[in-house]
Parts: structure tokens; sequence; C-alpha cells
């Protein structure tokens, strides 16, 4: 049985994610250009692995996704006078920066909304998925680089798929 | 007859995976199985030996093993789906039908002796009885269970590792 590539068809599955798929999609390295997404897997840590009695192991497959976004520098409260004269707080969030993380945070609730229905990627016959889950609730802003044009902020959503693996199980 | 030696290479340890608990029971006129541990990291066959020891007046002790009450627990047993047993001994416990818990056979598979061309050790317990101990745990429904081996042994083999295996008393 030829060997599943675990990264392609978890890309194959996160493509369906319609704010994945609006956008450039990169593996392991990317240009760092606005809009653009890259797909970077982690380590699987030995102690990952969960040995069960009749020959199953139970794995982890991790990644992130992170995703580039130019940033804006417009502040969201500014004061503005009022009839009195008095400067007053004034709020607006139509902003760029809160926007893009909408777009992490879109891919969470997509992410969650697939485990739910138990829609997994298909890892082939001999693995079977337990969940896909994000790591954390929001996306994370990794960084800003101030030097691009425009500045980039990094966004990341980390992706956990528990799976069974089946290949080594000698009952039938 | 001579002992059968283990199917591993020298100093070869032998995966767990290696020693099978097989459960069967009749359903209407079908004879199900299934195999005991999916989800399980770590299980035993627990001996429980009665024993008792004598010490003669040179301070030497003499030590008899009267019984033995073979017992193996599966904790976490999840609830799957697919698991008949499961299925089985969940209906068992709604009707709390209790002396339907006694109604199993056991096959104690040791698939380090033996290999696929001649198959494979087994031993045959009938009457044993598989006991639901708790229900409920934390993200996932656990029914963790008790296997009783009854001692009612015939020693055998297993033509294969799956199933549908056909065991055959030895001669």
């Amino acid at each position: 049985m030829p060997a599943v590539d675990l990264n392609k068809r978890f890309l194959d599955y996160i493509y369906e994610c319609p704010v994945v798929a609006e956008n450039p999609m990169y593996f392991a390295v990317a240009e760092e250009r606005n809009n653009n997404n890259q797909l970077l897997p982690t380590q699987e840590q030995p102690l990952d692995t969960v040995e069960f009695v009749d020959g199953t192991v139970e794995k982890v497959y991790r990644a992130d996704i992170l995703m580039y976004k130019s940033v804006a520098y417009n502040p969201i409260v500014t004061e503005e006078v009022g009839t009195s004269g008095k400067k007053i707080p004034s709020t607006t969030y139509l902003n760029e920066n809160i926007e893009d993380m909408t777009d992490g945070q879109t891919l969470i609730d997509w992410i969650e909304e697939q485990n739910d229905n138990r829609h997994f990627p298909n890892f082939g016959e001999s693995c079977i998925i337990e969940s896909v889950k994000t790591t954390t609730n929001r996306p994370v802003l990794n960084g800003i680089n101030p030097e691009l044009e425009p500045p980039l902020a990094q966004y990341s959503v980390g992706l956990v798929i528990t799976y069974i693996d089946t290949s080594k199980q000698i009952w039938n | 007859m001579a002992v059968a030696q283990f199917n591993l290479a020298e100093h070869q340890r032998a995966e767990r995976k290696l020693l099978l608990t097989v459960a069967e029971w009749t359903e209407g006129t079908t004879v199900e199985r299934e195999l005991l541990g999916r989800r399980t990291e770590d299980s035993s066959v627990e001996y429980n030996a009665d024993q008792s020891t004598t010490t003669d007046i040179l301070g030497i002790n003499y030590t008899d093993v009267n019984k033995t009450q073979p017992q193996q627990d599966f904790d976490p047993y999840l609830i799957l789906g697919g698991s008949k047993l499961g299925a089985k001994l969940d209906d068992i416990r709604r009707r709390n039908a209790l002396s339907e818990l006694s109604q199993f056979t056991l096959y104690l598979i040791t698939a380090y002796v033996g290999n696929a061309n001649d198959g494979y050790r087994a031993e045959k317990h009938v009457n044993c009885t598989i006991q639901y101990n708790s229900l409920g745990g934390d993200a996932n429904v656990n029914m963790p269970i008790s296997a009783f081996f009854s001692n009612d042994i015939t020693n055998g083999h297993v033509d294969k590792l799956g199933i549908d295996f056909q065991f055959t008393p030895d001669a």
C-alpha cells in the first residue's frame, strides 16, 4: 500500500475552507506578501503517540496555518469635539487590522464546525481520524514586519489532528 | 508433549499486541466475537492466586497454590461506534439482566507462539463473565469492564488472527 502523504491530504482538506481557498497557499516556506497563507507542518513529538494493547497507535498531526496581512496604523478610538465643545471618544471598528484577524477567526470557526460534523481529512484506509481541533480559540499575532512595504502582520492558527493508526495491528 | 517455544528471535521482546483476548457470545443464532482492548493502553490477566504456606521445623516454606481466579480489566473501555460487545453490555446494564453477564466465551490467544502457517496457540474458557464497572468519564463515555476467566479451559490453536478464526482443540 503506497504511503499516504498527510500534508497533501491535509491541504486538500483545508482548501475546502473558503477563507483559505481564496488566497495563495504556500507550503513550508512562503513569500511574505499581503494575503499569502502558509502551511507549516510542525514536529510530531514521540510523546504524542499512545500505543494500545490491540496494536493500534494514537498519533497526532500538527501544523500551523500562517496568514500574512498588511497592517494599518489607524486608531479605532479617536477624539471628536462634541456640541458642548468638549472632546469625546469616538470608536470605529472599520479597521483593517480587525478585519484581518477575522479571517483567522473564520478558519478557527470552520475547523470547529467540521469537527462537530465529523468531516475530517482523508488520511488513508489505515487511519481513523478522531478529531481536528485548533490549539487556540483566537488567531495568534506572531509579530509585525515593519520593513516590508506594506508592513505585514503574521497571524497563526495552530491545528492538531488526532488519529488512530491501525497499520501495525495484527488483528484483521 | 514438548513445550512450544516462542516464535521470537533471541532476546526479542514480545509486543503487547501479540497477546489477544477475544470475547465470544451468541446473539440469537449468530455467534459474535470482539477483540478486547481497543483504546486501552494497559491491560493484564491477573491470576489472583490463592496460596497457603506451611513452614516445617527446619524453617523451610512449602507453598501451595490452591486456585487461580484469572481476571482482566479493560479501562478505558470506551463506548465506540460499531462495538457489538459494548452495545450488548449496555443493553444488559439497562435491563439489569445480571445473569446474562455470565454467558461469554473468552479466548486468550498467545500469538507469540505459532505462526500464520501452523496457527497460533490459544486457550478457550467457556462460561466466563464480563462485568461492567462504571459508566461515565470526562470527554468520552467510558464503561470500564472486567473479564473473569472461568478456568474451564480447552487448549488449542486458532488458524488466524481475525474475527472469523477457527479454534481447534489440541489432540
